[in-house]
């Protein structure tokens, strides 16, 4: 083999991942842009689609249809894509951390401790002494937290090996639906109408300001997870290799957990408890780009985006005039889709 | 001659014109409206497009008949899905009733800004329980300029009774009919309380119960609201307070029976697919009714109440709480607990009287009977 | 890089894991370790690899402090990993990474790559790979940090006998061609005797004996070791072979 042909290997080998990824990402930012604008397209009022793309494009309009285009349906768009991002990422490091490809803020009790949050405050009233509009979405987050405390606390007890951490999530996730159960049970039915409509998820309650609140904290996120992109990497070799290359194993895990109860915390807060995005998006993004991290991160945030857009969609034009809630069709979507990768064992991912 | 006729033409153009004009100028005028919760709401008056989502035998009686040609939408379900015998038969008398476009239902979640604020509606009536539901849907539709003004039936409450029609009447532009209506619901009212506070007569134990899915299953009680508040407003005791978690809900068939009420409403309506419900309403006989209303009674353990023994097991139309005519039933309910003191008066004849003088359909059926002839 | 041991001790708990170790290591050669089950084998690699708690001193060519660059090798536990023979050698130089991969994090990957003869392996999925391929891959991945030692858990256990000598041929080799202080865990008793420069062997937790191979590996120690009869034989070329008989036998005393 003369040096000139084995040079290329690794440079074709990093040059095609380097391309593969840009690749991938322009492609889901394409889809996100049309995700978005189907999105801001479709609704009860069903409105035609120019009277729309004229109100979206600055033209002036209809005030009729530009309320309802830049205070309803922007705001549902703009928070569907941030939501599905936030869950599509901390379905993408939980996956990491833990190991383990079923984890995700849903299956491991974060989403359930979050929803129970916000059933205690609206079943009981209890809630921290805040301005009644944000006592739900902060009492959501602080359980989210509370979720993510326990898993780590339980599961790390002894030594925080996935399993373990995966164990003690499944645990809670029981002990709050049965928490949240409990609650369901003593609710007066016009409680309980809010409780469930929570826990489907809705995309309804949307504004302007929510969404900053959400993208703040997606921002404020983003560069502690930066720092930890190649430590994640190489936890995917296992915590021994991990631990040999440097990587601090249970610091990581630490602040990581942080990262994913405030990601978690913020999107379940908003809009309830919307599952199988956490779950699936990060496996696209595996099946798209592999598992470096500086990749997969951020994919894994942009097909969340995108279903969760899509799905926003779906729920929308599933019964005309109405909206399905979303939980339900992320289920719906989800399910199918996790059967079909689970049955092409082309590769082994996990 | 020609000439003449152009120019009267012409000249009856300009003053059609001129006199459109005028009238523009005239009628636009802001009007502050307050409304069931006290909010000061300003409207467009007058109002040619109107979205309404509840009460609607109110709204009818107040802007009249010909009110309806300016409602551009409505919740359907509440009217149409609730109440569907009713329904029907406003829906023949009223031309644009059944195609209305429905907004939708806050309780099932389809309650859509969008659509209502795509119907472009000068003014939007909305029920307490929706205003208070769906926080971020009002925002949006006060943001696009539609003022919202609440009516509040459900609270029972005397104020907020007189606030609301008298809000309705004033946007609708019936100002005379409404204020005709509050007068007559207020003197009914304090009749009411005034002859009770004379008779002096020990409070009775009371049970209501929905009777809607049949005698198998407990129906909803009312604690402080709708039916709650109406008997404890007449003085009784109302057997669902303490007993529930919210203001509404199923009370347990062992306390009811343990706490032995002296009188017992079940509220039924002319539901469709509902056959072992209680049946009231236009359609409705005194068989039917009582057939109806007999397997109640032979709830087990019943047999042993204080009220099933009298013979105070009532049926009693569950449309007509929270409504402007809810003094019908008030009526009804306190001559039950004070006999004496009601034995002039005739709740019947009243609902009768009401129908005639401010509803578009025929008074006909059963609204309130008790078991035993 | 030469690694000097001194009463090094291991505790799980109230378990000794490791009792009171001593031993040295010399640059340039390998050292087996070897022992049955439970031993404390990687626990030992492990502890000299600075990942657990140890009491006792370990001194690399005379200094307390831990060099940089350690290539630890640990079992291949078969964990899957949806990356490439490029990426996994990538992260060995995890400590130099920034978030863009420079030109010189690839040339040492592509140099490494050359070493083992594995170029054209670079684009490949880790899952794609035999099981020899991949042990060479987590080979480089210890190599390209170039580091002056080298601990090796096992790294032949899970391969059949080409890959076994493949891989123990290119460690001797680096070992010799870079200098490198190279500590092994190995089950085969053989492979030890015929790649190590040095053989220590243990037993639930101390030391049997440290030396030459021909030394440690005799027939008494191998009954008290290993708790195994066996027989010594000499080949053609005259390295020795040692052929496991059966288990000592035990007498139950009522």
């Amino acid at each position: 083999m003369t040096p000139a042909a084995t040079v290329d290997a690794v440079t074709v080998a990093y040059r095609r991942s380097a391309s593969r990824r840009v690749t991938v990402m322009l492609a889901a930012l394409a889809a996100l842009l049309l995700g978005v604008l189907l999105d801001a397209a479709t609704g009860p009022a069903l409105l035609p689609l120019a009277a729309v793309a004229r109100s979206v494009l600055g033209y002036p309009s209809d005030p009729a249809v530009e309320a309802i285009v830049w205070s309803i349906r922007l705001p549902v768009a703009l928070t569907a894509i941030s939501v599905g991002a936030a869950l599509g990422l901390s379905g993408a490091i939980m996956q990491t951390i833990l190991n383990n490809p079923l984890a995700s803020s849903y299956t491991l009790g974060i989403s359930a401790g979050a929803g129970f949050g916000a059933a205690l405050v609206i079943v009981l009233g209890a809630s921290l002494p805040v301005p009644e509009a944000y006592a739900i979405p902060l009492n959501a987050m602080l359980f989210a937290g509370v979720a993510c405390a326990g898993v780590f606390l339980i599961g790390g007890a002894r030594a925080a090996t996935a399993e373990g951490l995966v164990l003690a999530g499944i645990a809670l996730l029981f002990l709050f639906q049965a928490l949240t159960a409990l609650l369901q049970m003593i609710a007066s039915p016009e409680s309980l109408q809010q409780v469930v409509f929570w826990l489907f998820g809705s995309l309804q309650k949307s504004t302007w300001p929510k969404l900053w609140v959400l993208v703040a904290v997606l921002a404020v996120c983003t560069p502690f997870l930066v720092r930890d992109v190649w430590g994640l990497t190489a936890l995917k070799m296992g915590d021994a290799r991990a631990s040999a290359l440097g990587v601090n194993v249970r610091a990581l895990r630490f602040r990581s957990f942080v990262l994913i109860s405030a990601l978690t915390g913020v999107a379940v807060a908003f809009v309830g408890t919307i599952g199988f995005v956490g779950l699936v998006a990060p496996h696209v993004a595996r099946m798209l780009i592999g598992e470096d991290q500086r990749g997969f991160l951020p994919v894994s945030a942009l097909m969340g985006a995108v279903l969760l857009s899509l799905a926003s969609v779906a729920s929308k034009t599933i019964s005309p005039g109405a909206i399905f809630p979303i939980g339900i069709v992320t289920s719906l979507i989800g399910v199918p889709f996790f059967i079909w990768m689970v049955l092409r064992t082309r590769r082994a991912y996990w | 001659m020609h000439f003449s006729r152009i120019t009267v033409r012409l000249l009856r153009r300009c003053v059609l014109v001129v006199g459109a004009a005028f009238a523009m100028g005239a009628w636009s005028a802001t009007i502050e409206v307050t409304d069931a919760l006290g909010r000061k709401v300003k409207v467009n008056s007058p109002v040619q497009r109107v979205v309404i989502n509840f009460n609607y035998e109110e709204f009818t009686a107040v802007a009249g008949k010909d009110g309806w040609k300016k409602v551009v939408g409505m919740s359907r379900t509440p009217w149409e899905g609730w109440r569907p015998a009713i329904f029907s038969r406003y829906a023949s008398v009223i031309p644009n009733l059944q195609a209305m476009p429905d907004v939708g239902h806050s309780d099932e979640g389809t309650f859509s800004a969008e659509k209502i604020i795509a119907l472009k509606p000068d003014v939007l009536f909305i029920a307490e329980w929706t205003f208070n539901a769906l926080k971020t849907a009002r925002e949006q539709i006060e943001a696009a300029g539609i003022p919202i003004v609440v009516i509040d039936y459900n609270a029972q409450l005397l104020e907020r009774h007189l606030a609301s029609t008298r809000a309705m009447g004033k946007v609708m532009g019936t100002e005379t009919r409404a204020e005709e209506l509050a007068s007559l619901y207020e003197r009914e009212y304090k009749n009411v309380l005034t002859r009770i506070a004379k008779a002096g007569v020990a409070k009775k134990k009371v049970y209501v119960e929905l009777g809607q899915a049949g005698p198998e299953t407990v129906g909803n009680s009312y604690s402080g609201t709708m039916w709650g508040k109406l008997v404890t407003t007449l003085g009784a005791d109302n057997l669902a307070d303490g007993k529930l978690p919210g203001p509404w809900g199923p009370i347990n068939a062992e306390a009811v029976i343990a706490e032995n009420p002296e009188v017992i409403f079940i509220a039924g309506s002319s539901w469709v697919n509902k056959p072992k419900a209680v049946k009231t309403g236009y359609e409705a006989t005194p068989e039917i009714t009582r057939q109806s209303l007999t397997p109640y009674a032979q709830r087990a353990g019943w047999a042993s109440l204080k009220a099933v023994k009298s013979g105070e097991i009532h049926a009693i139309e569950h449309g007509l709480c929270r409504t402007l005519f809810d003094f019908v039933a008030m009526q009804y309910i306190a001559k039950r607990l004070y006999p004496d003191a009601f034995r002039d008066v005739d709740p019947e004849a009243s609902f009768r009287a009401y129908h005639e003088k401010y509803l578009p359909v025929a008074y006909s059926g059963v609204w309130m009977l008790p078991l035993k002839p | 890089m030469s690694i000097d041991v001194q009463g090094l001790s291991v505790h799980y708990g109230a378990r000794t894991v490791l009792q009171d170790i001593n031993l040295y290591a010399r640059a340039g050669r390998v050292l087996g370790i070897v022992g049955p089950n439970g031993s404390g084998k990687s626990t030992l690699v492990k502890a000299v690899a600075g990942l657990l708690k140890a009491s006792g001193r370990i001194r690399f060519n005379g200094s307390e402090a831990r060099p940089k660059s350690v290539g630890y090798m640990p079992q291949d536990l078969q964990t899957p990993m949806a990356l490439t023979v490029l990426e996994v050698v990538l992260l060995g130089r995890l400590a130099e990474l920034g978030l863009t991969v420079s030109a010189d994090d690839l040339e040492a990957v592509r140099q490494v790559l050359q070493l083992l003869g594995m170029e054209a392996l670079a684009g490949r999925y880790l899952s794609e790979l035999s099981g020899g391929q991949r042990q060479m891959v987590f080979l480089a991945q210890a190599l390209v940090s170039q580091p002056t030692v080298l601990l090796l858990d096992e790294p032949i256990s899970a391969l059949d006998i080409c890959h076994q000598l493949e891989v123990l041929e290119v460690v001797r080799a680096m070992t010799l061609e870079r200098g490198l202080c190279t500590l092994m865990v190995l089950h085969d008793l053989n492979a030890a005797a015929r790649f190590a420069d040095d053989v220590a062997m243990l037993r639930e937790g101390c030391l049997v004996g440290c030396g030459d191979p021909k030394d440690v590996l005799t027939v008494e120690n191998i009954v008290t070791g290993f708790g195994v009869e066996a027989e010594a034989l000499t080949c053609i070329d005259g390295t020795g072979v040692l052929i496991p008989r059966r288990p000592v036998r035990v007498t139950i005393v009522d």
